[in-house]
């Protein structure tokens, strides 16, 4: 009897909620964790590579040769969530050295997640981008939606075929442990925290940029961009947002879908209305 | 002869030099536009032929479909050859949708993991969804024709044949298959278009584009079979047949010039780049078919002309669904176009 009890009272707990809560952008960004890569401190040490390989066991990208200054990564791929991106800029009087560790975005309106037809990439409970690896079927819908090409699929032989990403180090945060990539940064410029501090951090830092006469230093990513909204992983950049290989205005292709479909819908509507037709007329001509 | 080697070598070291001042011109040139080491910011689709190749087969079944139960409804008896063989390929073509996908995935689970959620706003999961349903009622009209062919013997075939002949159930069936069919042939084009990749990236022309060339493909495949199984010039099958792949070829080629009147520079693998081919052929089998069908040809030769044109405009149909396909590895692997799209938006 005591038992049967025991079943009621903790009925809620025999069957606990689906789902995790999702912070919302518009009213809970106090629990939306992310990141700000300040580009002015990077020193181009590539730690935050390293650490992102180790902790996250990332394989070996082999050894690349690219003749591209320091970087012989590339790319963000399947097994790189973490790229430092070195441009050179080699001028008539003076020459200078864009660094930048690239990471996945964690858009707050994410194209990958909307396209995902498995419900594999989720919101997590800090507002990230997640993708559940057991979930994903490989299909690769997310890697032609991301407007910064951040996802890969691991198609090497003997891998399991599934994109992979940043999960803003998911295991760590539930720890309450610094993402692996912002602990090891020796400068700061990769920080890590609830993003509405962060974004007042970076304003700051900006105006104190202007101030001691850097006036290229913006923001990239800490507002919305037209119809693209804000990224949790937000970057200070000092030059045209190409020059790092990142958009200008990141288009929202998953957005507006139904015009497309209505264009498309009203096509096949009137082609079978017309063939309804010829077939009606066809049919009394005969009779 | 030393004067002679002189000129020679002079020559060709003023020619190395302004071979030097172009490069150097052109990387100058580069530079304005910024870039990083002119890499693509994008990652190709990783869709190949078996994706191109469903878009194809999908349409067809699709459009099959639409037009055998648009005769049945609409025309009637004298179009029972086309409803029949038009359920026949459509069920085929559909048949042969779940492997090429599953082949694309990998593994027949991972088809399943599709279908664990309905999210519509993934152009893929409501295909997914679409397809399993248009498939399921695909079979209702489909297993009413095979039975029909055949006596019924059993009990069980002749209970099965009054109740698909019912015309409650068929009439909810062709209610629900209808919008399924139109659906199934133009999202395709819509999840195309819901990506980043430059040259399909937001147009909207190539849903209506797909639409428009499943209804024409399956009008030739139609025509087609009915041209080897009927030795008549004219049918009302075949004459409305002919119409309506002529509505559908000039739909097609509007929506064809409209995707590449907007897309402009972003459609320059199909008008320029490595599937310039195969849209000179999904081109030639709009206009080949119908400039065929003004020849005055009568008996075999009539007949092996239509057979002839059926075939370029199933081959053109397909070549514009690999163009497509394989337009957007080339525009995503493009740094250029990945630029000029994360600007235009």
């Amino acid at each position: 009897m005591t038992l049967h009890l025991d079943i009621i009272n903790n009925f809620a707990n025999a069957f606990p909620a689906r789902h995790t809560p999702v912070p919302d952008p518009s009213n809970d960004v106090a629990a939306i964790m992310g990141f700000f890569t300040d580009t002015t401190l990077c020193i181009g040490c590539k730690a935050c590579e390293v650490a992102c390989k180790q902790w996250n066991q990332l394989p070996s990208d082999g050894n690349n040769f690219t003749g591209n200054s320091y970087d012989n990564t590339s790319t963000l791929s399947a097994t790189t969530w973490r790229h430092v991106a070195f441009k050179e800029q080699i001028g008539e009087t003076s020459s200078r050295w864009l660094m930048l560790s690239d990471v996945c975005k964690h858009c707050e309106q994410a194209p990958c997640q909307m396209s995902c037809p498995t419900g594999a990439l989720v919101y997590n409970e800090f507002g990230d981008v997640y993708l559940q690896n057991d979930i994903c079927n490989g299909c690769g819908y997310c890697i032609s939606a991301c407007p910064f090409g951040v996802l890969g699929r691991s198609d090497a032989p003997n891998t399991d075929g599934h994109a992979h990403k940043c999960t803003l180090c998911y295991d760590r945060q539930s720890d309450n442990m610094t993402p692996a990539c912002a602990k090891a940064c020796p400068t700061a410029s990769i920080q890590f925290g609830n993003v509405e501090t962060l974004r007042e951090k970076a304003r700051d830092r900006v105006e104190q940029l202007h101030e001691r006469g850097n006036d290229k230093a913006y923001l990239y990513g800490a507002d919305s961009v037209e119809n693209y909204g804000r990224l949790n992983a937000f970057f200070l950049l000092e030059d045209h947002p190409n020059e790092y290989n990142l958009p200008v205005n990141p288009p929202q292709p998953l957005k507006q879908q139904g015009r497309r479909y209505a264009a498309s819908l009203l096509t096949g509507l009137a082609l079978t209305a017309i063939s309804a037709l010829v077939f009606s007329r066809g049919g009394k001509r005969a009779r | 002869m030393p004067g002679e080697a002189n000129i020679q070598h002079q020559s060709s070291r003023i020619h190395r030099e302004l071979k030097l001042q172009q490069a150097i011109a052109t990387s100058q040139e580069a530079r304005h536009e910024p870039s990083y080491y002119d890499i693509s910011m994008l990652k190709a689709p990783v869709w190949k032929w078996e994706i191109a190749s469903y878009f194809f087969l999908g349409g067809l079944s699709a459009g099959t479909y639409i037009l055998s139960r648009m005769a049945e409804r609409f025309g009637g008896r004298q179009f029972e050859d086309l409803t029949q063989a038009g359920s026949a390929i459509a069920a085929a073509s559909a048949l042969a949708c779940p492997p090429l996908l599953i082949h694309d995935l990998g593994d027949p689970k991972r088809f399943h993991h599709m279908l664990r959620v309905w999210k519509p706003s993934s152009p893929m999961n409501l295909g997914t969804w679409v397809l399993t349903a248009y498939s399921g009622n695909l079979m209702i009209p489909t297993v009413r024709d095979l039975l029909n062919r055949r006596n019924a013997r059993t009990r069980t075939e002749r209970r099965a044949i009054s109740l698909l002949k019912n015309p409650t159930i068929l009439a909810v069936s062709d209610a629900a298959g209808i919008p399924l069919a139109i659906l199934m042939a133009g999202y395709t084009g819509v999840l195309l278009s819901s990506t980043s990749t430059p040259a399909w990236c937001k147009n909207p022309w190539i849903g209506p584009l797909f639409s428009a060339s499943a209804i024409a493909t399956a009008a030739s495949a139609l025509s087609l079979v009915l041209d080897l199984t009927d030795k008549r010039d004219v049918t009302p099958s075949k004459s409305a047949l002919s119409k309506i792949e002529t509505v559908a070829h000039l739909a097609e080629a509007i929506s064809l010039v409209g995707y590449l009147k907007s897309a402009g520079d972003l459609a320059k693998p199909l008008t320029h780049g490595s599937q310039r081919p195969h849209l000179v052929a999904a081109v030639t089998s709009l206009a080949a078919p119908e400039v065929f069908k003004c020849l005055p040809l009568k008996g075999t030769p009539g007949r092996l002309s239509r057979i002839l044109a059926s075939v370029i405009s199933l081959l053109g149909g397909f070549s514009l669904r690999w163009g497509f396909v394989f337009a957007g590895h080339e525009s995503a692997n493009d740094p250029a176009a990945a630029r000029k799209n994360s600007r235009a938006n």
